[in-house]
C-alpha cells in the first residue's frame, strides 16, 4: 500500500485569496516543500497534479503500522501474546493452564487452598488424625 | 496409663484439634486446672487480649468465647492468667438442709441459672462439686451438684447423699475454681482480675506490692490445695492416709493425728506421713477433715511453720493456736497452701498472692485475703526474662530418700539455659537455689512456653516449646522429679514467624475410669493451629 503526499499548493487551492499572475511565478519560484526544490510553472502545476509517491517512507510507516497491530509473539489466531515469561515480581492474577500440564518443580508453595473438592486445611487434619488413631489411640487399651 | 506401646517401635504423635478462635499473637495464654480427678474444670482458657477471653472444651476439642476480662492496664507481653480451683464461692448454708439438698444462705456473687451448676460443660460429665464443712457433725464431705433452683442462694442437690443432714450455718465450698488474669503495664484498679467458673462472675482483685509497672515478662505458679501427685485425688493432700473420710464418687482418704496441742498437731506412728523428713512440708497446709470428738475443729486449715521427722512428726502451726485444739482422734491432710507465686521479669522479687478468704500466716509473715506480699518468700538468684516458666513438683512421688520433694519449685528463668529451685519448705521464706545442674539442658528462647502435666508418667513431665522459627525439633520435656531435660516428639506442622511471647501450652487430666493420661495442647506459634499430644511413654 502506497502514501499520498499532495503538495501544500494542492492544500491551499480555492481557499486562498486567488491564483498568482504567470509574471509573478516566473520572478519568484515557489519551494515545494516535499523536500525537492522544483520551480514549476502554473500552467505545468494546473495541468498535471503531480502525485508524490515515496516508496521508502511509505514502506517504514507500513512496518510501524504492522508492529503496532500485530506485536512479535503474537498469536492472531488466539488474539492473545505468547511467549516465555520470566516474572521477576509484581502479582500474578490468574493463570489458567492448558489441560494435562505439569508443573515440574515449585520451590514453595506456600499454600493450597483446596484439594479437589476438600479444603487442603480439613483434608490435611483429617490426615493427620487417621494417622494418630493408628499410631496413637490404637495403642490405649 | 495403660497401653500396649512399645518403646523404640511405636512413634508418639500430635494430634491436630480444631484450630483455636483467635490465632496466637503476643500475649496469647491458656491454662488449665490441673486437678486430676473427675473434678477438673473440662475447660482450657485462652486469654486472647484484655477485651477476648475463650474456652476450648477438652472434651468436645471445640472452642467458643467466653467474656470479655476487660481488663486494664495495657495488654502486651507481661500479662499472664491461671487457674486456681479453691475459694471461688465459699459461705454459709441457711437450715432445712437433707442428706441430698442443700440451700445456700450466703448469696452468689451472681444469680445461676436453673440447674446451670449441675454442668460444667464438659459433655456427659459430673456437675460442679460442692463440699461441706459441718462444725455439729464434724465432717467434710464433697459431693457432686445435680441440680439447683435458679437463684443467687439456690436450693442444691447432690448426686449422692451426705453421710449427716447439713447444720444451717455449716461452710459450703463450691470448688469450681478461678480464673485469674494479670494484664500488663501501668497498675490500675482492673489489671488483676478473676472470673469465678461457675457463675462467670468476673471481679477486681488486690494489686498492691506487685511491680508499679508489670514488665515484660510474668510467670505465675499456682499451689492450690486441690492440686495433688498423680496418684492422689484432689482433697486427700500431698500423703495418702489410710482413713477414708469421705465417700461420694470419689472415696477420700486422709491421715489419722495422734495427738493435738494447742498449736500441734502429731502424726502418723506409721505409713501415711511416718516418712516424712523434717520441714519437708514447712509451708503447706495442714487441714482437719475430721473429728467427731472435737467437731468444731473441723475445716481448719493452717500454715505448718515447722515440723518433726516422722514417725509421729510433730506438726508447729504457723500463726498461733489453732481455734480449736483438735482432738487426738482427728483426720487431717497436708496440703499446698493456696499461694499463686510469680516472678515478673526486671526484678528479683517473688511475689506471693493469697487467695483465700482468710489470712494466711506461716509464723513468720502473714499475707491478708486478696492480698499481694513482696516478702513471704525470698527473692530470686536473678531477674528473669522472656519464656520464663514455672515446672513445680506437686505431682511426683518423692524418692525414697526425699531428694525430690513436693515443694522443689523449679524456675526456668527465661531466655537462657538457667533453672533456679525454690523449696518453699527449705526455710521459712522458701529457699532458692541458682543455676540447678540438670541433664539435657537447653538454652530457651523469648517465645518459649511450657506446663506442667501431673497426671500420667508418675506426675514428673514438664512439656515445652522452645520456639526456634522453622525448626523441626522444638519441643522438650523435662523430668522434674529427676531434672533430666529430653527432646520431645515434634509436630506435624512446623512453627514458623518472628517469635513473639506467648504461653501457648496447657495441660489437663484424661479420666478413663480410674485411669489417668496426660494430655497436652499446644497452639502454634502465631497460628490458629491447635493439637494435643497424649504422651504414652
Amino acid at each position: 500500500m502506497g502514501v499520498s503526499i499532495v503538495s501544500p499548493e494542492d492544500q491551499s487551492g480555492g481557499t486562498g485569496s486567488g491564483g498568482l499572475t504567470d509574471a509573478e511565478l516566473r520572478a519568484s519560484p515557489v519551494p515545494v516543500s516535499t523536500g525537492l526544490i522544483q520551480p514549476l510553472t502554473d500552467a505545468q502545476l494546473r495541468a498535471a497534479p503531480l502525485s508524490m509517491m515515496d516508496d521508502n517512507a511509505g514502506s517504514f510507516l507500513w512496518r510501524i503500522l504492522n508492529v503496532l497491530l500485530s506485536p512479535r509473539g503474537f498469536d492472531k489466531s488466539l488474539q492473545r501474546q505468547r511467549g516465555t515469561v520470566v516474572v521477576e515480581s509484581g502479582t500474578i492474577g490468574s493463570v489458567t493452564f492448558a489441560s494435562n500440564q505439569d508443573i515440574r518443580t515449585v520451590a514453595t508453595l506456600t499454600n493450597q487452598t483446596n484439594i479437589g473438592s476438600f479444603p487442603a486445611d480439613a483434608a490435611m487434619r483429617s490426615q493427620n488424625n487417621t494417622s494418630w488413631n493408628l499410631n496413637v489411640r490404637a495403642r490405649i487399651t | 496409663m495403660a497401653n500396649t506401646f512399645k518403646k523404640v517401635i511405636d512413634m508418639l504423635a500430635w494430634r491436630q484439634v480444631a484450630p483455636l478462635p483467635n490465632a496466637h499473637a503476643a500475649a496469647g495464654i491458656l491454662c488449665a486446672d490441673m486437678r486430676s480427678g473427675l473434678s477438673r474444670t473440662p475447660l482450657v482458657y485462652n486469654l486472647v487480649s484484655a477485651t477476648v477471653l475463650n474456652r476450648f472444651n477438652i472434651v468436645t476439642k471445640a472452642s467458643n468465647f467466653v467474656v470479655s476480662p476487660a481488663l486494664g492496664g495495657t495488654y502486651a507481653v507481661g500479662a499472664e492468667a491461671v487457674f486456681a480451683p479453691s475459694f471461688g464461692l465459699v459461705g454459709t448454708i441457711a437450715a432445712g438442709a437433707t442428706t441430698t439438698s442443700v440451700v445456700l444462705s450466703t448469696a452468689l456473687p451472681a444469680a445461676v441459672g436453673l440447674n446451670m451448676l449441675a454442668n460444667r460443660g464438659g459433655a456427659g460429665e459430673y456437675g460442679f462439686k460442692i463440699r461441706i464443712i459441718d462444725t455439729t457433725a464434724g465432717k467434710t464431705e464433697e459431693r457432686y451438684i445435680v441440680g439447683n433452683t435458679a437463684s443467687a442462694t439456690p436450693t442444691i442437690d447432690v448426686l449422692s447423699a451426705f453421710s449427716f443432714t447439713p447444720a444451717s450455718g455449716a461452710r459450703y465450698e463450691i470448688v469450681a475454681g478461678r480464673l485469674f488474669m494479670l494484664s500488663a503495664g501501668a497498675l490500675a484498679a482492673s489489671i488483676f482480675r478473676s472470673m469465678e467458673i461457675a457463675t462467670n462472675f468476673l471481679a477486681n482483685r488486690v494489686s498492691t506490692n506487685l511491680p508499679a509497672t508489670v514488665a515484660t515478662e510474668t510467670s505465675m505458679m499456682v499451689l492450690d490445695e486441690q492440686y495433688t501427685p498423680y496418684d492422689i485425688f484432689p482433697g486427700e493432700g500431698m500423703i495418702e492416709g489410710a482413713f477414708t473420710y469421705d465417700t461420694g464418687v470419689e472415696i477420700r482418704k486422709a491421715l489419722a493425728a495422734t495427738a493435738s496441742a494447742a498449736g500441734t498437731l502429731t502424726g502418723q506412728a506409721a505409713l501415711g506421713d511416718a516418712v516424712v523428713k523434717a520441714n519437708e512440708y514447712r509451708n503447706f497446709q495442714i487441714r482437719i477433715v475430721q473429728d467427731l470428738t472435737a467437731p468444731t475443729a473441723v475445716g481448719q486449715r493452717r500454715i505448718i511453720a515447722s515440723h518433726t521427722a516422722g514417725p509421729a512428726p510433730v506438726y508447729t502451726l504457723g500463726g498461733g493456736n489453732w481455734t480449736v485444739t483438735p482432738s487426738s482422734a482427728a483426720k487431717y491432710v497436708i496440703e499446698l497452701p493456696n499461694l499463686i507465686v510469680a516472678r515478673s521479669s526486671a526484678t528479683t522479687t517473688t511475689y506471693t498472692y493469697n487467695y483465700m478468704d482468710a489470712a494466711i500466716n506461716n509464723g513468720t509473715a502473714t499475707i491478708a485475703a486478696d492480698a499481694w506480699s513482696t516478702t513471704y518468700f525470698g527473692v530470686g538468684p536473678a531477674v528473669n526474662a522472656a519464656g520464663s516458666m514455672w515446672a513445680p513438683s506437686w505431682g511426683i512421688q518423692p524418692d525414697p530418700a526425699r531428694n525430690a520433694r513436693h515443694s522443689h519449685c523449679h524456675f526456668f528463668r527465661g531466655t537462657s539455659a538457667v533453672v533456679d529451685t525454690l523449696d518453699i519448705a527449705a526455710a521459712i521464706a522458701g529457699t532458692w537455689t541458682a543455676t540447678i545442674v540438670i541433664d539435657g539442658s537447653v538454652t530457651t528462647t523469648a517465645a518459649t512456653c511450657g506446663t506442667y502435666s501431673p497426671y500420667d508418667n508418675e506426675g514428673r513431665m514438664f512439656y515445652m516449646n522452645i520456639y526456634v522459627a522453622s525448626a523441626v525439633n522444638q519441643m522438650y520435656r523435662f523430668d522434674v522429679k529427676n531434672r533430666v531435660m529430653t527432646p520431645f516428639t515434634p509436630t506435624d506442622s512446623l512453627q514458623a514467624g518472628t517469635a513473639a511471647q506467648g504461653k501457648r501450652m496447657a495441660a489437663y487430666c484424661c479420666n478413663d475410669g480410674t485411669l489417668q493420661y496426660d494430655c497436652v495442647l499446644l497452639q502454634s506459634h502465631l497460628s490458629t493451629i491447635a493439637q494435643e499430644m497424649i504422651p504414652l511413654v
